[in-house]
């Protein structure tokens, strides 16, 4: 264990090297430096130690020798200075900030032209919540690189978080003054003109920065409320809108920093491979994300999450058979990691070994009871394969667990269906449609069950025919369509039915479907026979016998 | 002055209920129990608690922790044993809440235990320092108000016996007279099956979690008891965390590879649940029937409150780390999350935050409910300000309270108004839930301590230009805007060209007292006027470590109004009942009975209203729950009063 190793540099050393100065070789006062202790490095990642201990004894060597006089020759303090800095980066990535600090402070000392200094603890002050010290180091920056483009943005925003917009806008207004837009000046004048309450300008900014990065979604708030405060509450839910569910490592407003860069990547530890492969998978650079996920599996070979996270790149990339070998390491590493079992699971189900997909969902759920999508995939991949009572009991799960899933319901009912429970199944698309009443599948569904069951006691086409055409006005779909033909037989309407069935065939095969619309032609058939519809759902249909879902995400 | 209200001397119906202690002392409990006299205990703590007017010197602390000398020896106990499961690190909170009805509170503190499977306590890296078994404990407040107005304050552990016993790993407490009976009820939030204890009346309680179907499994944390339907009947909303196990193996580490406790975001969030009272002593889950389901996170705090001013209670949820969520209510039994457009959802920047604790309160005394949540380490704080209508602005930066929240992880939290100038201040409950590098290099056992922050409100910030619109959240509902001047929520209307202040605050933690340079691992948060002196007095609860009974010794410097406000047929505490109190300068102090809030913690539900320098109250409304709103004329200062439904005039 390395604790508190102090080094104490400076202290004294001023005044003796002043009084030694000679006439061959001028010397310069030794400026005075903070002490600097290395943290507790016990605990952390061996590679890590090793970056530590190597920039630590890296700055030890350049240190001026103690005790001798007169003095041998000096390192260089732009040498030291870059030690010191070096140190710093570490430390700061590593969230020892005090110490960060100290090296910082300490490597500006000995080179106080170079920006990089106060810049690094600029970012350290924000770090540690003092933003009033960290203006002060911008703008130390500033005096030493006015056209900083990093530093004009990053004052700007901790101008916006002391609650001084007005002094934030000169500065980003100089920002986007030195080149091309970029997404985040546009984003840091948009939020000052917002707490300025100058929702027109606001939005003028926001727009432009929206066009520039339209991936970067914490744009959409602010946006919002500067529509918000303009009165335009459809564009304010509209931006809104496109934030739901989109939080990630894409949904942050970027600019280039380079020497933020490298400290976001200079420690060599799975967790900063392991944060880099999220990125760039957040970016689709699954190649990158691979190379990634495998540094940081090299640095620790146990890593189930790793392995996880790299088995699902490589489906990403089309190599399913790899990804599975991944999986089989990481349930080695970690037999109780239920996500491991459950993406198994998935890519099993997708490759239509169904019952070993059940049998791994199961696995994922015995390790985690609680682990709602694979019972809701679970009771899915049951209901497909037939074991219906299985499914009902599996969709029962998750509802307890989430009592407004709607997959859950909408599963439910139509197990039921397939079980010939029709009354059953009704009287569960009505109460879900009373907890969804803006789920349209619902209304959907019962008006087929309505329209088409073979059970008489079930029945009702004017009621089928009331729910399908109020969802005809919003919902122009081809199942809709053919829910319409199947209510209007029921009623009797068969003219009007073979119309709407024929709409969903035309439909379909323009939207390249010829298959689907072939097999409509049954019920065409039946129309023009002027008979009614007794199957609501083909076999074939995937609502009636769904298909895998898509592929989980990467886990954090 | 609003034209709607009453303005005859003569109105209403003053019930000043005087305690047994002497003039000045007042208990607000209901007649029948006024008799009953407590026992005059030795050895307490007495301090200068004095009625209006006999002012505490200058140079006192504001605050003194006051636990340990009146006899609240609780300290929490989180089990840890190395394995950094996040479930010890969350709780535990405490509730302040007068269970034998004897006029003062008495405070329910929630305990842990051994955590993981097979641990017993030998394995726990810091031993218990709680008295053992451990148990929740309940605290009678044996309160002795002495002739020249000083106090003695005592609590004696009464646990043994009450029927409180936790059935698994406690996090926190909701307080709320479920049943009608007039006495009050606890709910106990755990990691496991939460638990329903009913007041049976005589010092005990019984579980009845099972027979009112109220005991949700899932790993919650703090909940509100709120009348959502307005009927007169306690319904209970239960925010729920994470779906987490100690079962399960999850490790976390730094960025440097050192092991450390996980968030949020390495487990799957569950639904909160709703439950809605079926009048008959049990309650129905009408999670999904009210649609409080379809959005959810993982919730940690929760506050009821009209936020819309529409006179029926919104919910607003605290997520950690997700957007959190404003249920306003449809008044059919459903809510809506209008979060996002409300702009309560996310912070300035965009951002969810990892928020913990949040409460409601009107601090810039423009007549609704604004609303403040702690967040994470690297966040600030959030201030977010209502316009009268439930929008919000996120006016954090602006007044102040941004900058010296970011080097702290708040919990507990309340708007109080604790030197009775008016205006509402804060109290921010600290502690880290990721390893701190600074403790962990000094060998700290749990390094995860840091300072708790007060923040005093100036009332002085600059005039804003106004945004309300109190027409567009309406629309944005697709609902009809009720005609002006007819809100039943009473409060006034905001008028053309209103100016609402948005304030300014002052980190006054410094000042504060002793008991704020304490660097402890703090969660909960309960206030309210423990010694009945006129001021709000703070329990704070710590995890791994000692409960703190922070008196305070700045309210009495100014004046003050104490109410409770109780209806029904066994006069019930009527938490969401808002009270209006009209000075005659300035605006009308707006102000809610609630007991939710914070941080998995239950406060006092009365209301304590300071009022500066006013030395009259020329009127008081209420507006209850049930809409209806009544007057009180001339009501004395400096004393709790009991209001009761249907003894004021009505409107």
């Amino acid at each position: 264990m390395v604790a508190f190793v102090l080094l104490a540099l400076g202290h004294g050393r001023a005044a003796s090297v002043a009084t030694h100065s000679t006439a061959a070789q001028v010397i310069t006062a030794e400026p005075t430096l903070l002490p600097v202790a290395l943290p507790d490095l016990s605990g952390m990642h061996a590679s890590v130690r090793e970056q530590l201990r190597e920039a630590y004894a890296s700055l030890m060597t350049l240190q001026p020798e103690t005790g001798v006089e007169p003095p041998v020759s000096e390192p260089p303090r732009g040498d030291r200075s870059e030690a010191y800095g070096e140190l710093g980066k570490l430390l700061m990535a590593a969230k020892s900030l005090d110490v960060a600090e100290r090296c910082f402070r300490n490597a500006q000392t000995l080179a106080p032209d170079d920006f990089r200094w106060p810049y690094y603890l600029g970012h350290v002050f924000i770090s540690q919540g003092e933003l009033s010290r960290a203006v002060e180091r911008f703008e130390q920056v500033l005096r030493l690189r006015p056209t900083d483009f990093p530093t004009l943005v990053w004052l700007g925003h901790v101008h916006i978080e002391l609650g001084q917009p007005e002094a934030a806008e000169p500065v980003l207004t100089r920002a986007r003054a030195l080149g091309p837009d970029t997404a985040a000046v546009l984003y840091q004048l948009g939020r000052a003109s917002l707490a300025k309450r100058d929702y027109a300008a606001a939005v003028r900014h926001l727009e432009e920065a929206v066009r520039l990065n339209p991936a970067a979604v914490v744009i959409r708030n602010p946006l919002a409320m500067a529509y918000r405060g303009l009165g335009d509450l459809e564009k304010a839910q509209s931006n809104l809108d496109r934030t739901r569910g989109r939080a990630g490592p894409g949904a942050a407003v970027t600019m280039p920093d380079p020497l933020m860069a490298e400290v976001s990547t200079v420690l060599r530890s799975p967790e900063v491979h392991g944060e880099l492969g999220q990125q760039a998978s957040a970016r689709g650079d699954w190649p990158e994300a691979a190379r990634q996920f495998r540094r940081a599996i090299e640095l620790s070979p146990d890593n189930a999450i790793m392995r996880l996270n790299l088995a699902l790149t490589l489906n990403r990339m089309g190599e399913a058979r790899a990804a599975l070998t991944e999986l089989d390491a990481a349930i080695l590493a970690d037999p109780s990691l239920a996500s491991a079992y459950f993406v198994m699971g998935t890519l099993l189900e997708r490759s239509g070994r169904d019952q070993e997909a059940i049998d791994r969902y199961a696995a994922a759920i015995m390790r985690d009871p609680g682990f709602r999508v694979a019972h809701l995939r679970l009771a899915d991949a049951l209901r497909r394969i037939g074991r219906l009572e299985a499914s009902l009991s599996s969709y029962q799960q998750v509802l307890e667990l989430e009592p407004d899933s709607q997959e859950a319901r909408f599963g439910e009912a139509m197990a039921l269906v397939r079980l010939s429970r029709h009354a059953d199944a009704r009287e569960r698309f009505h109460g879900a449609m009373s907890v969804h009443p803006d789920q349209p599948a619902f209304p959907q569904a019962l008006a087929r069950l309505l329209a088409a069951s073979p059970d008489p006691q079930v029945r009702d086409g004017q009621r089928a025919l009331d729910l399908v055409q109020a969802l005809a006005k919003e919902q122009k779909t081809t199942s809709v369509a053919e829910t319409m033909a199947m209510a209007l037989a029921e009623v009797g309407r068969f003219a009007e039915a073979v119309e709407w069935q024929r709409l969903a065939m035309s439909v379909a095969v323009e939207a390249g479907h010829p298959a689907a619309a072939q097999r409509m032609a049954a019920n065409l058939a039946l129309y023009l026979r002027h008979e009614p519809c007794r199957t609501p759902w083909r076999d074939d249909d995937p609502e009636y016998r769904p298909g895998p879902e898509v592929e989980p995400g990467l886990l954090r | 002055m609003n034209g709607r209200l009453c303005s005859s001397a003569t109105a209403g119906i003053l019930l000043v209920v005087l305690g047994s202690g002497g003039p000045g002392v007042i208990s607000g409990q209901p007649p029948g129990n006024a008799g009953a006299a407590k026992p005059w205990s030795h050895g307490g703590i007495r301090h200068a608690g004095t009625q209006s007017g006999r002012a505490s010197t200058a140079s006192e602390a504001w605050f003194t922790d006051r636990a340990k000398e009146a006899g609240l020896d609780f300290v929490h106990f989180n089990g840890m044993s190395g394995e950094l499961y996040i479930s010890e690190i969350m709780g535990a909170g405490g509730a302040l809440f007068d269970f034998d009805n004897d006029g003062d509170l008495d405070i329910y503190l929630v305990q842990g235990q051994t955590l993981g499977p097979g641990r017993i306590l030998d394995d726990a890296l810091v031993a218990p320092q709680a008295s053992l078994p451990l148990t929740d404990r309940l605290y009678r407040n044996d309160l002795v108000v002495h002739a020249d107005g000083t106090r003695t304050l005592r609590f004696t552990d009464v646990t043994k016996g009450s029927g409180l016993v936790g059935r698994s790993y406690g996090m926190g407490v909701a307080a709320g007279d479920f049943d009608n009976d007039g006495r009050v009820d606890l709910y106990r939030t755990a990691l496991g099956p939460n638990q329903l204890f009913r007041n049976n009346g005589d010092g005990t309680f019984t579980d009845v979690s099972d027979r009112t179907r109220t005991s949700d499994p899932r790993w919650s944390v703090s909940a509100s008891f709120v009348d959502i339907d307005r009927d007169g009947w306690l319904d209970l909303y239960v925010g729920n965390y994470l779906d987490h196990s100690v079962d399960e193996r999850i490790r976390c580490y730094t960025r440097t590879g050192k092991r450390d406790y996980c968030g949020p975001r390495s487990y799957t969030p569950v639904p909160d649940r709703l439950y809605r009272n079926r009048r008959d002593g049990t309650f129905v889950d009408a999670t999904a029937e009210a649609q409080v389901a379809r959005e959810y996170g993982p919730a940690l705090g929760v506050v009821a409150a009209d936020f819309n001013a529409d006179g029926w209670p919104d919910i607003y949820v605290a997520n950690d780390g997700e957007p959190n969520l404003l249920w306003i209510n449809q008044q059919n039994g459903r809510f809506r999350n209008t979060a996002l457009l409300a702009g309560a959802a996310l912070n300035g920047l965009g951002s969810a935050e990892g928020s913990m604790g949040v409460d409601a309160g009107d601090f810039d005394n423009d007549g609704d409910e604004d609303l403040f949540m702690t967040n994470l380490v690297g966040e600030t704080n959030t201030l977010y300000v209502n316009d009268g209508s439930g929008l919000f602005e996120d006016r954090t930066a602006r007044v102040g309270l941004g900058v010296p929240s970011l080097p702290y992880t708040g919990f507990g939290t309340a708007w109080f108004d604790f030197d009775n100038d008016g205006w509402l201040d804060l109290l921010v409950a600290n502690g880290a839930v990721r390893i701190l590098e600074t403790l962990s290099r000094a060998t700290d056992p749990f390094p995860l301590h840091e300072r708790n922050q007060l923040f005093r409100n100036l009332g002085t910030g600059p005039f804003a230009g106004s945004p309300a619109r109190p027409s567009t959240l309406r629309q944005a509902q697709g609902r009809p805007e009720p005609g002006r001047g007819t809100t039943s929520s009473g409060r006034p209307e905001p008028a053309e060209g209103r100016q609402p202040r948005w304030g300014a605050f002052e980190d006054v933690t410094a000042r504060a007292g002793a008991v704020f340079e304490l660097s402890e691992v703090s969660r909960g948060a309960a206030f309210g006027d423990v010694d009945n002196d006129g001021d709000v007095d703070v329990l704070v609860t710590n995890n791994n470590g000692p409960a703190r009974l922070l008196i305070n010794h700045v309210g009495q410097r100014n004046r003050w109004v104490g109410l409770r406000l109780v209806g029904g047929p066994e006069r019930r505490d009527m938490l969401g009942a808002r009270v209006g109190v009209f000075r005659n300068e300035g605006p009308p102090l707006w102000r809610r009975a609630r007991a939710d809030g914070s941080y998995a913690s239950a406060n006092d539900p009365r209301v304590l209203v300071g009022l500066g320098s006013a030395t009259t109250v020329p009127r008081i409304r209420v507006v209850w729950p049930s809409g209806r709103a009544e007057d009180w004329t001339d009501v004395a200062v400096g004393r709790w009063i009991t209001l009761t439904e249907g003894s004021g005039v009505g409107r």
